[in-house]
């Protein structure tokens, strides 16, 4: 016998033998190991007006697509993981309606390099690392919030889950996840309501390259391409105070005038790509190995390092060709300001990165 | 921080710069300055571009340089000045068939028929490898043809606007000058450029070609000894993918025809 139509709102505890009209989201496909062996598996998101849930179907027709609306029947629900799942096998029944089905908001999917806080909720796709547990208290509870970077094949962001941890090492897709601007940059939350699935990514750890003209957002792990076409009058040789590490135009800090000085370097320029230019910052470690500039150079007593050799150097290293460019970007009062983690000549590697996507816009 | 008044350097190969016969003025009332547009719709009056020196000469004290990007020359003229002793120190240190980047304003005169010259007046000019000039190339011809797909679609529909053309991915930059672009020259036949984008990326793979060549040069001549060198050994060694051989196999048999290499036996190479 069949049972009432249920909303997906209403499935919050473990039941069995549930009918549904739903529409389906997205369906992936995943390989496991059984006792019997083998086996495949789909998984994947589906919806009504009511709201979005995670499904595994154990067994399902060849025929479901996304994209349409079926009703479902003698299909469970199980929790896991204090989310609530809905499972399908061999017993459960689909029948394809001819119809258009209003699932409840859907979050659009951004590449990270695309987010903006004009979309407050949003799904994105990645890979999470970097896993830090804090703890916090709320009404006199010690809760734990688990921090993450997630990395696309655009950029990185960081990631927050209150109560939740998170599967690190492998892609997830996550609908839902709410994006706020803070320090500067922009970060992910996410909180019950989150959608949480796992999915087949390819991500290399290169990402890819981005044109100026869309470096719009605050997240890190951006590359970009380009000629410098000026640099920045006072970018060289820098003193610091041994002591405090602050930066001094004097020859002695006003604090530590005994400690003495170290030598640093630091730049300042605009890359230009064609399809636009920024202000870009670089420090000792993003120029060391283009430059030529070693520390054993910046830190020779006998011999300290000169402003006009250390100009020559980064003219040579920087100044000569197409570089390729590894950073991230801030919000500051005047704009987007981008510091750069690592500075790279452009090799033939990189060129046909750049070719291959020049191209697919035109494929 | 984007400063938000520096004049944008356009990347422009010689050959669109060319075709240039229209300027217009761009900004408000005294800062009002001449921009060209071309019928490509690149506007502006500063640009950069790569190529290599084909003349350089001076007189007097102003030197001209002509600089070949493979579809025609840049114009340089530069004349030293107080204000630019830095450009004067790069333009001494460039010769004749060194490759550079230049990036200068411009500046135009029209004849009586109508034909406009742009002379460029450098800001910078360094010498680059050639990897850097083939990626200036690239990008350009991109942007070229970004262009291109916008004045065609302006031609189509006669309706299109800035902002269908921003709604269909162009930048409002590049909308805003393909728009002034597209009824300044409406009876510019595009077919023309086009043509010339054709010839930038047939001659892009002669160039990768002619560098896959030397490298299957010198694996050859490295094993002569040992009676040749098989296809397989090579592709490995090139760590070529054999569904992906096109450009080998072009290689190969440029080799064999300039007679550098000779079949030994059967798909088994040897230099001459
Ligand atoms: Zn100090």
């Amino acid at each position: 016998m069949e049972s009432a139509i249920k909303k997906i709102e209403e499935l919050v505890k473990e039941e069995t033998n549930i009918t549904i009209k739903v529409k389906i989201l997205s369906i992936s496909q995943k390989e496991a190991n059984t006792q019997k062996g083998k086996s495949v598996y789909h998984y994947g998101l589906l919806g009504d007006p009511t709201g979005v849930i995670p499904f595994t179907a154990w067994s399902m027709p060849t025929t479901v697509r996304d994209k349409d609306v079926y009703q479902i029947s003698k299909c469970y629900t199980k929790k896991f993981n204090e989310k609530i799942r809905i499972y399908f096998d061999q017993g459960t029944e689909f029948k394809l309606l001819p119809e258009e089905l209003e699932v409840k908001r859907t979050y659009r999917y951004y590449s990270i390099r695309d987010l903006n806080t004009n979309d407050k909720y949003v799904t994105v796709e990645g890979i999470l690392s970097n896993e830090k547990e804090r703890e916090y208290e709320k009404e006199g509870q010690k809760k734990a919030i688990y921090q993450y970077i997630m990395r696309d094949q655009t950029g990185t962001i960081p990631l927050s889950s209150f109560g939740t941890k998170l599967p690190v090492g492998k892609g997830v897709r996550i609908e839902g996840a709410k994006l706020d601007l803070f320090n500067g940059y922009y970060r992910l939350n996410t909180y019950e309501k989150t959608a949480i699935e796992d999915v087949n990514l390819k991500i290399t750890e290169d990402p890819e390259y981005s044109y100026i003209k869309d470096v719009k957002t605050p997240v890190g792990g951006i590359k970009v391409s380009g000629f410098i076409i000026s640099l920045g009058e006072k970018s060289g040789l820098l003193t610091r105070c041994r002591e405090c590490n602050t930066k001094l135009d004097d020859l002695r800090c006003a604090d530590h005038p005994e400690a003495g000085v170290k030598y640093d370097v630091f730049i300042y320029f605009t890359v230009d790509d064609g399809t636009g230019y920024m202000q870009v910052n670089a420090g000792f470690d993003a120029i060391s190995e283009i430059t030529g500039i070693t520390s054993e150079y910046l830190s020779d007593e006998k011999m300290p390092p000169l402003k006009k050799e250390i100009r020559s150097r980064i003219d040579r290293g920087l100044m000569h060709g197409a570089i390729s460019i590894n950073g991230n970007a801030r919000m500051t009062e005047q704009g987007i300001s981008f510091k750069a983690m690592k500075i790279e000549r452009l090799d033939q590697k990189n060129y046909r990165q750049i070719v291959s996507i020049q191209e697919e816009e035109f494929a | 921080m984007n400063d938000k008044k520096r004049e944008p350097a356009r990347w422009i190969i010689a050959r669109e710069l060319r075709e240039c016969t229209e300027t217009v003025m761009e900004g408000e009332g005294e800062s009002q300055k001449e921009n060209f547009i071309t019928p490509l719709g690149t506007r502006g009056r500063r640009i950069l571009f790569c190529g290599k020196i084909t003349s350089k000469t001076e007189e007097n004290e102003m030197t001209k340089l002509a600089v070949s990007d493979s579809t025609g020359a840049f114009y340089v003229s530069f004349f030293p000045k107080d204000f630019n002793q830095a450009v004067k120190e790069q333009i001494d240190l460039v010769n004749q068939d060194d490759t550079v980047i230049v990036m200068g304003k411009t500046s135009f005169y029209k004849t009586d028929e109508g034909r406009m010259y742009v002379n460029i007046n450098p800001e910078s000019i360094r010498i680059i490898d050639e990897d850097s000039s083939q990626y200036w190339m690239s990008r350009s011809a991109f942007l070229l043809k970004r262009r291109i797909l916008g004045i065609k679609e302006l031609k189509k529909n006669p309706d299109s606007t800035e902002s269908s053309l921003v709604s269909l991915g162009f930048t409002e930059d590049e909308a805003s000058a393909m728009v002034q672009s597209s009824s300044l020259y409406s009876s510019y036949d595009i077919a023309r450029m086009e043509e010339i984008l054709m010839e930038i990326s047939a001659s892009k793979v002669s160039e990768s070609t002619s560098e896959l060549k030397d490298k299957i040069f010198e694996i050859i001549k490295a094993r002569n000894g040992l009676g040749g060198v098989t296809y397989d050994e090579i592709a490995r060694e090139m760590k070529i993918d054999m569904q992906s051989t096109q450009e080998m196999d072009q290689a190969l048999t440029l080799l064999l025809e300039e007679g550098e290499i000779f079949e030994s036996s059967r798909r088994k190479y040897k230099t001459v």
